[in-house]
């Protein structure tokens, strides 16, 4: 069942185009990641289905136009994590997971015993309640990065929008975010990812949606959509194939040489 | 109001604000009652006019003065033990013609706290007053008289006149303006051959032009006065180039006296300036004849026409 | 340190301050004849109106001042993610002061006394709009202290040249007021003209902590929240001009209290935007109660400007934080 889909959405920037026409459906349990060259126009989808930025279409979350939906509703629905996720107060952990859960409260009132329960769920399952009591500026930007993870699963919005959750992660953490993200859609959730890493595209997302200068060139499984000449088109690299414990990988291996 | 003038820069102070002075409001808003009764558990509701009844001696109401100008008027009009209080610039000597007077009176900070311990009922301030004071000192009930600038000599004497009026000291204010017309008089029954032509000017370069009590004195004394033949109107600066270009006959002189390290000093060690004061002659005018534009400004006249009569 | 405990302790203290600055003035008072004039007992009844009329509205209004200040400094600092935001630094109380000026020097307020209050506000609201405008969303340290700077400037030049252009002979001595700010002999009719604004402007200040909250992940971040970001700008702007508006029209500029105190109160609250407005206000209260206190107690022929004293609190905390920021930023 479709929940979050994008309908021809253009988006132009000082006379250029930055999204043609793109569109994009995503269903419930649905881990799609969004894949593409530098400029290629996936933070900017992003962006737009959060309703951050103007564009031409239409975008739709659960049977309903985003843009039509109240600020808050829209919140409610739509988990986005920006690609420089960053607070500039040193806050302690828990109160800046806690603020993904501002959208269910009501102003001035204290949070529910729900809220701080969502805030516990996500806590562990971005595994920082460990560090809740830390302040920001004592932590390491891999913990960093799991507590703007947790801040974004505290909404328990049935769609979560990320973009690039594991740049600056290490492997270990690079991993365990995306194990994370796939719960998230085993859940039934939808999860659309800004990928830069072909591998963990190609072994974790259900689906991999190629952009390539702001159009939608490939929408599919990743075995049918990552191919030699898409991976030489797009981003002119030759890739290593195997398969490990049951499951098909890909590594980009060369610059290819045409 | 010269040497207020000169005070205030000092002084750096005057926190004053032109408001509408409102009388003493009776009620206030509940809201501030409210913060009020929070804050102290108390109503407040001070009565203004209770105090007066009290307070005030039964053999006439005190007098206080907070400005400088205001007094010269009271300590010329009041008896000793009727003066509540004057300003701190009453017992200044480079400011105040009547020092000795002062001494014998208790010295008031420029504050409404202060007037009300002194237990005035009425106060008098001169037209350049604290106006947060004033307006304050009014809610409060105490009768508040302004002088009003007096920059001529006509000036002086009404406004000697109408503040006698005021105080219930008509007679003693009647005597003052007599003796004031009989030494104006005695000056201009000498007009001089010649009228010398003079510039006035104060340590910061500052000078006097028509209009003022500077002017007064020089037109009483038999002088011409050079700024306002400049076409310098009010209190104005006289600069070294115009001291070049226009040079007086005689230099009137002063607040030269004290204010040590200010940027005053800058301006009348400058060469051009040093040099003027070698070569022209230099009436000095001790500051607190002119401080204020009040009857003192008489002796600043003398002093003028003496000096004049002297010769160069 | 619980928000409620911190909160009740700065009111306690608070409280303390407003007593211990009824016992100081020109005339010479003990606590136990102040205390008895407060509750209307004793012989004296001008002990009454000293400390009813006199030092009661001076203390009310420093509280005042202090609290909008303090808040609006809170406000300022989480809209724009900079800890040196702060109406004075900001050219915000500057731009107040020439309002006020305007509309006093013009005789304005002497027409319609709210034209002082109001005059002041709309000048502010000018202030902090073209701060926002000029410095732009995030503001950079080095950005904001320099745009401070030249609306300050411009604020203060506008003001010298409004006063040479009145009537007022004096205008020059005034000056020195709407730049460094003063409570003396301040009356219950203060109190009233900046009461309603001040409250408003607080009230309004008040509502912006969950939208700062957000805000603190970054504009994009807050407004996939549901925060409507620029409405909280503007919210933020209107209480930071009634509150400095209102504050500036009575008192004159008082700098550095919306920087010191919620630098001191952050910690206590572990950061949180929204949790260091109530806090502020009250700390701002505390402080320029406090600081009126000492302006009354150095001896000096005329009494000392407000704004000095809280200056001289403020600049090695300003310097301190730059400090800091450049190391931060380096």
């Amino acid at each position: 069942m479709t929940i979050l889909a994008a309908e021809k959405v253009s988006v132009r920037r000082k006379n250029r185009l930055v999204l043609a026409d793109v569109d994009l459906a995503v269903e419930r349990g649905e881990l799609v990641g969004l894949l593409g060259p530098n400029g290629a126009g996936k933070t900017t989808l992003l962006k737009a289905l959060t309703g951050l930025l103007p564009f031409t279409g239409r975008t739709v979350v659960d049977g309903r136009e985003i843009l039509s939906l109240a600020p808050e509703d829209r919140a409610r629905r739509l988990a986005y994590l920006p690609q420089t996720a960053d607070a500039h107060w040193p806050m302690p952990v828990r109160a800046v997971v806690a603020l993904g859960r501002l959208p269910h409260q009501r102003r001035f009132h204290p949070p529910t015993p729900a809220d701080r329960a969502a805030v516990d769920r996500a806590m562990a399952e971005a595994d920082v309640t460990g560090i809740a009591d830390r302040p920001l500026n004592s932590l390491s930007g891999g913990e960093l990065a799991r507590v703007f993870l947790a801040r974004a699963l505290a909404v328990e919005a049935p769609v979560l929008l990320a973009d690039e959750p594991v740049t600056h992660l290490d492997p270990g953490h690079q991993l365990a975010v995306l194990d994370l993200m796939v719960r998230q859609a085993a859940k039934g959730d939808a999860v659309v990812v800004v990928l830069h890493d072909l591998t963990l595209a190609a072994r974790y997302c259900h689906r991999v949606c190629v952009l390539e200068q702001g159009r939608v060139i490939a929408d599919g499984s990743p075995a049918s959509v990552l191919d030699d000449s898409l991976l030489e088109r797009t981003y002119g690299v030759r890739a290593l194939r195997g398969r490990q414990d049951g499951q098909d990988f890909l590594l980009p291996w060369a610059v290819s040489e045409r | 109001m010269e040497g207020r003038r000169m005070v205030r820069k000092v002084q750096a102070g005057g926190m004053s604000a032109r408001r509408r002075q409102s009388k003493v409001l009776e009620t206030r808003p509940a809201i501030l009652a409210i913060l009020v009764a929070a804050l102290f558990a108390v109503s407040p509701a001070p009565v203004a006019g209770a105090w007066e009844d009290s307070a005030r001696p039964a053999d006439g109401e005190r007098i206080a003065s907070i400005d400088l100008c205001a007094d010269q008027a009271v300590v010329a009009l009041i008896d000793r033990d009727r003066i509540a209080g004057l300003s701190r610039w009453a017992s200044d000597p480079r400011l105040s013609v009547m020092t000795e007077e002062a001494g014998t009176v208790p010295t008031l900070a420029m504050s409404a706290e202060s007037v009300l311990m002194s237990g005035a009922g009425t106060v008098v301030a001169d037209s350049y007053g604290d106006i947060k004071t004033i307006g304050l000192l009014q809610r409060l009930g105490v009768t508040v008289y302004r002088m009003p600038a007096a920059d001529t000599f006509p000036d002086v004497l009404r406004s000697l006149t109408t503040i006698g009026d005021e105080l219930h000291e008509a007679d003693r204010a009647s005597g003052l303006v007599s003796s004031l017309r009989s030494r104006l008089d005695r000056l201009a029954a000498s007009p001089p051959a010649h009228r010398p032509l003079a510039a006035y000017y104060r340590p910061d370069g500052g000078t006097a032009g028509s209009g003022t009590a500077v002017d007064a004195a020089f037109h009483a004394a038999g002088y011409r006065n050079l700024a306002a033949e400049l076409g310098t109107r009010g209190w104005g600066k006289f600069d070294l180039e115009t001291l070049v270009l226009h040079p007086p006959e005689v230099i009137v002189a002063s607040f030269f006296e004290g204010n040590p390290g200010t940027l005053s000093d800058r301006f009348s060690a400058h060469p051009v300036f040093r040099k003027a004061f070698r070569d022209i002659p230099i009436v000095k005018v001790p500051a607190r004849f002119w401080s204020c534009g009040g009857w003192p400004l008489i002796s600043a006249a003398e002093t003028l026409a003496a000096a004049r009569s002297a010769g160069p | 340190m619980s928000r409620l405990r911190l909160t009740l302790g700065l009111l306690f203290l608070l409280c303390l301050c407003v007593f211990l600055s009824l016992l100081f003035g020109t005339a010479p008072l003990s606590p136990l004849q102040v205390a008895r004039a407060l509750v209307h007992a004793g012989d004296d009844p001008r002990l009454i109106l000293i400390i009813g009329e006199i030092r009661l509205p001076r203390a009310l209004l420093g509280a005042l001042v202090g609290a909008s200040l303090g808040l609006s400094g809170a406000v300022l600092q989480g809209l724009l993610r900079n800890p040196l935001a702060e109406p004075g630094l900001t050219g915000t109380s500057s731009f107040a002061g020439l309002g006020a000026v305007i509309a006093l020097y013009f005789g304005w307020s002497t027409v319609f006394p709210l034209a002082l209050p109001l005059s002041a506000m709309t000048a502010a609201a000018i202030g902090t709009l073209m701060l926002l405008l000029i410095s732009g969303r995030h503001a950079g340290t080095l950005t904001l202290i320099l745009t401070g700077v030249a609306l300050s400037s411009l604020a203060v030049a506008l003001t010298s040249l409004a006063m040479n252009l009145s009537p007022n002979p004096y205008a020059l001595s005034e000056i020195v007021m709407w730049l460094l700010g003063s409570l003396h002999d301040r009356s219950f009719g203060d109190v009233t003209l900046a009461l309603p604004f001040a409250a408003a402007g607080w009230v309004i200040l008040l509502t912006t902590g969950r939208g700062l909250d957000a805000l603190s992940l970054g504009e994009e971040a807050a407004a996939s929240l549901g925060i409507r970001v620029e409405r909280l700008r503007i919210t933020a702007v209107v209480g930071t001009a009634l509150t400095v508006g209102a504050s500036v029209a009575v008192a004159g500029s008082v700098g550095f209290v919306g920087l010191v105190v919620p630098h001191l109160l952050r910690p206590l609250v572990r950061h949180q935007p929204s949790h260091l407005l109530l806090p502020c206000a009250l700390g701002g209260a505390i402080l320029v109660t406090l600081a009126d206190i000492a302006v009354r107690l150095i001896p000096s022929s005329s009494e000392l400007m407000l704004g000095v004293l809280t200056s001289l609190v403020g600049i090695p905390f300003f310097l301190g934080m730059i400090l800091k920021l450049q190391w931060a930023e380096r």
